[in-house]
């Protein structure tokens, strides 16, 4: 038996008051009857509790990188490795732990709580350390954990200050006291800490960075909840997200710390390493980026896949799977409401390199007439400037709903996002996110597949390939390119 | 016992420490969250699951060599964890308990049954958490920080301590939905 609606609402009021302490004891004997009661109740009860026990996590994790450091208030740290041993004096932990003297402080030391632990100075926010330049797209600076800013080209980063890129297309370069340069791109996030060394912690998204030769013992570290990396003078690019940090060089050499076991490699030119705790921790050489590529969905979705929602349902014939565009809200864009589909990060490796010659075919559906447009996220092949480029289909109308379509598109039609300049198509871009993106109006755009190719398609195809339209070639695709249905 | 942890600045080994030492610290550091969800899903309060983890852990390196390296590191440490619960349970006052012993013992062992969706779910919540609108995010982490409450909540927020409970009801509601969609589509590959 499963809870009815009424129960779930009684549930989730009882657990939220649970969760803030507030919970009278007629809650209590309600909330016990229903656990008693309904095994998806107990369920929901312990995937809530787990979600708490979670989110403290989280913000432990948030606040080790921002809160003041007190000497007062708190726990007696231990270098430990590469992290930091946090060693939280319980309650009703006493008498036993000190018989044993010296065994017990070891123990101690391994079992306590390990916490990455990055703090400012003094205050919530320290000296400067930087200044930003290259501000594109939505960029945002916080103290501490504060209501962030939008940043301005300029302004000056403080230690223990974040700074934040919002939207596949924002970017910044953070230029140090020393000249070194770090850059991030797309939905990013660092936090600028110093203890002993210069530390950047990089909560999720991209950094590119060219660092500064710097002496033996001050090296600059780029932390994150998997990683710590030690540089000394290199150019590395770095990115996080779905519980994994990825480590690229590009020059010098880099150390690689995994927190969860404090096992380390070295990374010298070209080489990378993925580090979670599951990862086999090496160093992999780093592959150029295809020309060719594909993508389809019949294994599920790619691992850390942004947004869509994978169905297999009504596919064309010979598909397993397809992914199909969910509601999100664009906070670079006044909190709009759209539908999107957004692939993986392939910040490091890249999905595929652009040439002149590079044509993009997408097999997609809408289940009703509307428009939507195809983002194409760029770096540079070696994580150079201009960090990030966007290009743009511009808006694409589809009238013929309900059926499968292959729309087919060079690279060389497609235009910047916010510059109208050509993009170079040299094989220098490089790209490593896709986006989707409708109006909130929900038109059912569902996409089976993906690839890139160079050189003019076998089969050349019209731009949006209807059924039951005449075909068009290429050089009448390019004529009717500006119409309504092809505009940008 | 003479064994010492790591050292800082041991390179690319994990320095002058035993085997013992290092098996359990590998396996306790990769699985405390775990078990500290565990122990957290059973007392529904922080501070005391923090206190419990830490009595347990102390069981636990005493009894390491009792553990057999085949077997589950999170059962086995759950099974310890959860006589630390009953202890503890039994020496609270009564008004102060969420849960009756047998109700707890059914929770507690569907709890280890969930185990490995629980940790889908917390690798799931970082996502999440990103997809929150700033304002919410700030006042979550406010909430749930160390040393952070409600009130603590509502004052980063600027909101009256009513609106604050509404806000985090919402925001919890939020994210445990985004957690459950984001679980069942990495579940349908």
């Amino acid at each position: 038996m499963s809870l009815t609606t009424q129960q779930l609402a009684e549930l989730e009021l009882l657990l939220s008051e649970l969760a803030d302490d507030r919970l009278s004891q007629s809650g209590r004997a309600a909330l016990s009857a229903l656990l008693r009661a309904e095994p998806e109740a107990r369920d929901y009860y312990i995937r809530f509790m787990s979600l708490c026990c979670d989110l403290h996590e989280q913000a432990a994790i948030a606040l080790s990188i921002a809160e003041e450091q007190s000497d007062v208030c708190s726990p007696p740290t231990v270098a430990f490795g590469g992290a930091r041993v946090v060693w939280r004096p319980g309650r009703a932990f006493g008498a036993a732990a000190a018989a044993t003297g010296v065994t017990v402080a070891i123990l101690a030391i391994a079992v306590a709580i390990v916490w990455w632990a990055p703090r400012g100075q003094t205050g919530r926010t320290g000296p400067v350390i930087g200044w930003l330049e290259n501000v594109g797209g939505q960029v945002e600076i916080a103290e501490a954990r504060l209501q962030a800013a939008h940043a301005e080209n300029g302004q000056a980063v403080r230690s223990g200050q974040s700074v934040s890129t919002v939207g596949p297309e924002a970017h910044v370069t953070m230029r140090l006291t020393d000249g070194t340069e770090i850059i991030l791109a797309g939905d990013s996030r660092v936090v600028f800490a110093r203890e002993e060394q210069e530390h950047v912690h990089v909560e999720y998204g991209n950094v590119a960075a060219a660092i500064q030769r710097r002496a033996a013992g001050a090296a600059l570290v780029f932390s994150t909840p998997e990683a710590r990396v030690e540089v000394f003078g290199t150019r590395l690019s770095l990115s996080r997200g779905g519980q994994q940090t990825c480590v690229t060089v590009l020059e010098g050499t880099v150390r690689v710390q995994r927190l969860s076991d404090l096992r380390a490699v070295r990374l010298s030119d070209g080489q990378m390493a993925e580090v979670s705790p599951q990862s086999d921790l090496r160093p992999l050489p780093l592959a150029g980026s295809a020309d060719h590529w594909t993508l389809d969905f019949g294994d599920g979705l790619p691992r850390g896949w942004q947004t869509g929602q994978l169905v297999f349902e009504e596919l064309p014939p010979g598909s397993k799977a397809a992914v199909r565009a969910v509601g999100v809200v664009d906070y670079a864009q006044k909190a709009q409401r759209r539908r999107q589909i957004r692939s993986h990060n392939a910040w490091n490796e890249g999905l595929f390199a652009i040439y002149h010659d590079s044509w993009i075919h997408v097999r997609y559906r809408m289940e009703r007439p509307g428009t939507f447009l195809l983002y194409v996220v760029c770096r540079q092949h070696d994580f150079g400037q201009p960090v990030a480029t966007v290009l743009s289909s511009g808006n694409l109308r589809e009238t013929h709903a309900g059926q499968w379509h292959t729309l087919t598109l060079p690279f060389s039609a497609l235009r910047r996002a916010r510059s109208q300049a050509p993009p170079p198509l040299d094989g220098q871009l490089v790209a490593f996110a896709l986006v989707f993106d409708s109006p909130e109006q929900d038109p059912g755009l569902t996409v089976e597949r993906i690839w890139v190719t160079r050189g003019l398609p076998a089969e050349p195809r019209q731009p949006i390939e209807a059924s039951e339209a005449s075909p068009l070639d290429h050089r009448q695709w390019r004529e009717s390119s500006a119409a309504d249905r092809f505009a940008h | 016992m003479t064994s010492h942890p790591p050292q800082q600045g041991a390179d690319f080994s994990p320095g002058p420490v035993t085997d013992r030492h290092a098996r359990f610290l590998r396996m306790y550091t990769r699985h405390q969250h775990s078990i500290l969800a565990y122990i957290f899903t059973l007392v529904a309060n922080r501070a005391d699951a923090e206190d419990l983890l830490q009595e347990t852990s102390v069981v636990l390196w005493e009894k390491f060599e009792q553990f057999e390296p085949d077997t589950d590191f999170v059962a086995w440490a759950c099974r310890v964890a959860f006589l630390k619960v009953l202890n503890h349970r039994r020496q609270s006052a009564r008004a102060d308990l969420l849960l009756e012993e047998d109700l707890l013992e059914t929770l507690a062992a569907r709890t280890l049954q969930l185990a490995p969706q629980l940790e889908q779910r917390r690798q799931a919540l970082a996502e999440c958490m990103k997809r929150l609108a700033e304002r919410d995010r700030q006042m979550i982490l406010a909430r749930y920080e160390t040393g952070g409450g409600v009130e603590r909540a509502a004052e980063v927020s600027g909101r009256s301590l009513g609106a604050t409970y509404k806000a985090l009801y919402r925001i919890r509601k939020v994210l445990f939905d985004c957690v459950t969609l984001r679980v069942a589509h990495s579940g349908a590959r």
